[in-house]
């Protein structure tokens, strides 16, 4: 192993983090229960349908509300309720990164984190990474160091870079390996994301 | 593409190194995979599964389950959906588990679905799944590997399971064995492993009256097609299967498997859009893996290390419900190196379990590991060089089948990774090297795959506005498909790269083969190139035949396509784009489909095992060197360095082909030093279950890999003199990984996976 240490989970992401805000999420969500018509939303909405907690995320810049079970994972409210596919399910229990999105600009893992969880927060997927037209630099180094195969994993892999730049754990290639060893990739473009990683530093310095 | 600049008509596209024209969509998560639709009335599916191996459900309860709100159906074998599931293969199609779903109140292994559950949405459903009690009557299960009768399962990719040549006047390659100066008897273990592409398993099915519209990550588009219409009794062109990228495959999305028929029997039944895609957990039991294999290599050689004899005598497990058999001898030493004596033999034995299928180089990766180790112990045997005992036994022709190859530089990948990797400078006994607490070791194998090829389709239109769409039904496995179908269309039309597209992953397009067996780039290329020129043809003729055509009175064979257009191959200003022709011609848009057949070509570029072809044998080749450090405390290997040659012909793109041999590489390396399905040889359940327990390789556990090409263009084989080389980099470099921890430490260890604790044990032994 490598002297710098690896990347540890952030509070939503790890296990035992998870456990003990979900609980206290779904207790929430389930004391709320029949109070589920918010005091803001819109007089003239329908209240959400009993068993539904109406949740509103601030994905990508804008605000999206939607009516879910309590139990929903911010992966699945993403991918299925609010059309933004691009967020990958890999595992759905933390093991593989694929699920990888920023919250509040931390890389968290969306199959481990509810959706009620992450309301109030910044929440950005793949598809709200670039600016417009352009590609992030980490897009663009990826799509110039073929920094993926199939492209299943490549969207967690891609919010990893982008934090693991931000976070400042690019200095080396070791300590950029080490960073995004939280992030699976069974193709194994793993020495072409390294190579990405480095191009997307390099370009931006 | 920008870095790319395309100067007509040369250099080519193909063989450059060119982006993939993918890569935006997958890098702004616009690719769409199937688990990415949702469709209007759709329900979710989940399964519950068995929890004991063997015997029968005594009782099946499903009313808590059938109670739960949102719960829309659920299946089990007393209200099965309609189906017709084949007993097994046919030509047309593949399927690896011979067992029908939800039949009846049997239980044929661990994991196998019971019910169905189909429900709103997906937490619905698994909840559901979740609340489906069995009861059951268990009876004995075959879960110990050294339990079962060792039988001889039929052929081994189109050969018998014994295989043997023998010298004149040799009573057995066992006695010329016996009777070599230097003899090494050695045996290994491959434990099963499994595929884990990132992407599990998902499909969507979707009916409109009696059209089924499939949608599911697989490698055979018209294979699934086939199944699904068989198995639901309708004609095929009611079936489409579409599948516009497919994250991973690796041979487990090869096979269609028995729960595509359920859903998509469900679908018809509720009459909406249904749902399923499987939790990584169930990856291990419903989706294949590669069996355990036990090898026993016998080698013999005389005193300048020429190989006497060779034994490769292989036991491997398959299932009950599924009879797919991990060659290992069959597809390495029957093909690497010069001997006069080779016997080569297979014998199975059937577990309780579910059904194995192809993965990565089935049949090489074992058996290249089993082989290029005990050639690696025979050198220390010989007290040679691993190179120089490889070049001793160097062949031109097929050891088996005597034919000569049709391109083998085997020798020149030894020679251009071993001087890249500075392999002279090695020291020639083991444990000479210790770095801190390191020991540092290199070790070397060579890597080999049979070169295939099948019958292919493609089509081409050339657009009113001078675009082109090239089209099969072929499949993108993150092999960069799209990209080289781009490539070699823009080369054949003389268009730029930006203005061809691909479509495929779509069983309405002209037919592809399978893309398993490193074959897809071989066989779909010839007939995008086909295609081309067939479109030319015609394009020419507008051109040329009216008497006020812009290049009329110029014969068709002096035109050439370039810059987007026709040209006069003898004086270039006189061009004419291919938008003007249209323009002048009215017409939308000209389209030619053709198919090539190899075996049309020339009788021995059949798909077929090469030991069995007619002329011709087709193999790639490549070497690999490592160098390795293991902690001589914790016994832990990192391996930081790899240098590998590659024998695969033409490359048609430098960058995906480079990307390929690194993901093999890796495949390699997990197998060599962590990834093991542990078996429970008492209940015959898998006990890795996740990603946690079953390591693939991270980041971090991957050097930098330097990837060259060498030897040239193979255009016996085909027109672009390309063999593929999706699995080659998943040959050889296990056994060069085991060779390096043995020259670092003096340890052999013989079991894959090669993990801390094994390496311990034989440290304190050492
Ligand atoms: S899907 Fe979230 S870590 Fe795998
Ligand atoms: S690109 Fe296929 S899993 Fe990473």
């Amino acid at each position: 192993m490598d002297s710098s240490s690896p990347p540890r989970p952030t509070a939503a992401t790890d296990r035992r983090g998870f456990i003990k805000q979900a609980s206290g999420a779904v207790a929430v969500a389930m004391l709320a229960h029949p109070l589920l018509a918010r005091a803001d939303a819109e007089p003239s909405e329908p209240p959400p349908a009993p068993g539904m907690l109406r949740v509103t995320l601030n994905v990508n810049g804008q605000d999206r509300t939607c009516d879910l079970e309590a139990r929903t994972t911010l992966l699945d409210t993403l991918r299925d309720h609010l059309h933004l596919p691009g967020t990958k399910k890999g595992c759905d229990h933390g093991t593989c990164g694929a699920c990888t999105v920023h919250v509040d600009g931390q890389r968290v893992l969306s199959c481990l984190t509810l959706a009620a969880m992450a309301e109030g927060r910044k929440i950005t997927t793949i598809e709200g990474l670039a600016a417009g037209e352009n590609l992030h630099p980490v897009q663009q180094a990826f799509v110039d160091c073929d920094g993926f195969q199939c492209g299943f994993c490549t969207p967690g892999q891609i919010m990893s870079a982008a934090a693991c730049l931000r976070e400042g754990h690019a200095r080396s290639d070791d300590e950029i390996r080490e960073w995004m060893s939280g992030n699976l990739c069974r193709c194994a473009a793993y020495p072409n994301i390294v190579a990405a990683v480095r191009t997307a530093r390099d370009r931006s310095a | 593409m920008k870095d790319v600049t395309i100067p007509n008509p040369a250099p080519k596209l193909v063989g450059a190194d060119v982006s993939r024209v993918d890569g935006h969509r997958k890098v702004t998560g616009t690719a769409d995979y199937t688990a990415d639709y949702n469709f209007p009335r759709q329900a979710w599916a989940c399964a519950a599964k068995s929890t004991i191996a063997k015997g029968r459900i005594a009782a099946l309860d499903t009313a808590a389950a059938e109670k739960l709100p949102g719960v829309v159906a659920v299946y089990t074998w007393k209200n099965r959906p309609k189906i017709f599931p084949p007993k097994k293969e046919d030509s047309g199609f593949m399927v690896a588990e011979h067992l029908a779903p939800l039949a009846d109140d049997a239980i044929h292994y661990h994991g196998q679905d019971i019910a169905f559950v189909v429900a709103e949405t997906y937490e619905q459903a698994r909840e559901g799944a979740g609340l489906i009690r069995a009861t059951y009557e268990e009876t004995p299960a075959v879960a110990q590997f050294s339990a079962p009768k060792r039988e001889t399962p039929g052929k081994i990719y189109g050969e018998k399971s014994h295989l043997e040549k023998k010298a004149d006047g040799v009573a057995s390659v066992a006695d010329a064995w016996q009777a070599s100066p230097t003899h090494i008897d050695v045996t290994y273990v491959t434990p099963m492993v499994h595929h884990h592409p990132m992407e599990p398993h998902a499909v969507i099915a979707k009916w409109h009256t009696n059209r089924l519209t499939f949608y599911a990550p697989v490698q055979w588009m018209y294979g699934a097609r086939n199944f699904l219409a068989a198995s639901l009794a309708l004609p095929e062109e009611n079936v489409r299967v579409i599948s516009h990228f497919v994250g991973g495959a690796f041979g487990c999305k090869g096979s269609s498997w028995m729960f595509m028929l359920i859903i998509a029997a469900a679908a018809r039944d509720l009459d909406r859009p249904v749902k399923f895609v499987i939790e990584r957990e169930s990856m291990f039991t419903s989706v294949g893996y590669r069996p355990r294999t036990t090898q026993r290599l016998q080698l013999g050689a005389d005193a300048e290390g020429r190989l006497q004899a060779m034994r490769h005598l292989t036991e491997s497990n398959v299932s009950e419900v599924g009879p797919f058999v991990e060659a290992a001898g069959h597809r390495a030493t029957s093909v690497m190196y010069a001997s006069p004596n080779i016997e080569i033999d297979h014998q199975v034995y059937a577990l309780t379990v579910n059904a194995p299928t192809f993965m990565r180089a089935p049949g090489e990766a074992p058996g290249m590991y089993a082989l290029e180790s005990a050639m690696d112990e025979l050198a220390v045997a010989l007290k040679m060089d691993p190179v120089q005992l490889r070049l001793a036994n160097r062949t031109a022709n097929h050891p088996m089948s005597a034919l000569p190859f049709s391109s083998r530089n085997l020798e020149e990948c030894y020679r251009v990774a071993g001087e890249k990797f500075g392999w002279a400078k090695r020291p020639p006994t083991p444990r000479a090297r210790l770095d801190g607490d390191w020991w540092v070791g290199w070790g070397m194998a060579s890597a080999s795959y049979a070169a295939h090829r099948s019958n292919a389709s493609a089509r081409i239109r050339v657009l009113a506005d001078g675009t082109a769409e090239v089209a099969c039904a072929s499949h993108d496995l993150g092999t960069g498909t799209y990209t080289i179908m781009t490539q070699a269309a823009a080369d054949e039309l003389g268009l730029p790269l930006e203005k061809v597209s691909a479509q495929l992953g779509d069983s309405t397009l002209p037919e592809a083969p399978v893309s398993g067996g490193s074959q897809s780039a071989a066989s779909i290329l010839p007939a995008v190139q086909m295609a081309c020129r067939s479109a030319l043809a015609k394009l020419k003729a507008l051109a040329t035949s009216e008497a006020d055509a812009p290049l009329h009175g110029v014969a068709p064979a002096d035109l050439e396509a370039a810059d987007a257009g026709l040209r006069v191959k003898s004086d270039h200003s006189r061009h004419v784009t291919y938008a003007a022709l249209f323009e002048r011609s009215g017409e939308g848009a000209i389209e030619a489909t053709e198919k090539v057949d190899p075996s049309a070509e020339t009788k021995d570029k059949r798909e077929q095992p090469s030991y069995s072809r007619t002329t011709t044998a087709y193999q790639s080749y490549g070497a690999f060197f490592v160098e390795v450090h293991v902690h001589r405390l914790t016994g832990e290997t990192r391996v930081r360095r790899i240098v590998t040659a590659m024998d695969i012909g033409q490359p048609l793109n430098l960058k995906t082909a480079r990307s390929q041999v690194i993901g093999g590489t890796a495949f390699g390396l997990g197998a060599a030093l962590s990834e093991h399905s542990l078996f429970d040889e008492d209940s015959g359940a898998w006990i890795t279950r996740d990603l946690g327990t079953y390591h693939v390789p991270v980041n971090a556990d991957l050097p930098e890999i330097d990837v060259s090409f060498v030897g040239p263009p193979d255009f016996k084989f085909n027109a672009l003199g390309a063999r593929g080389l999706g699995e080659i980099g998943n040959t050889g470099i296990t056994a060069a990984i085991g060779n390096a921890i043995y020259h670092a430490t003096g340890a052999r260890i013989r079991e894959l996976p090669i993990t801390p604790e094994k390496i311990l044990s034989s440290l304190d032994e050492a």
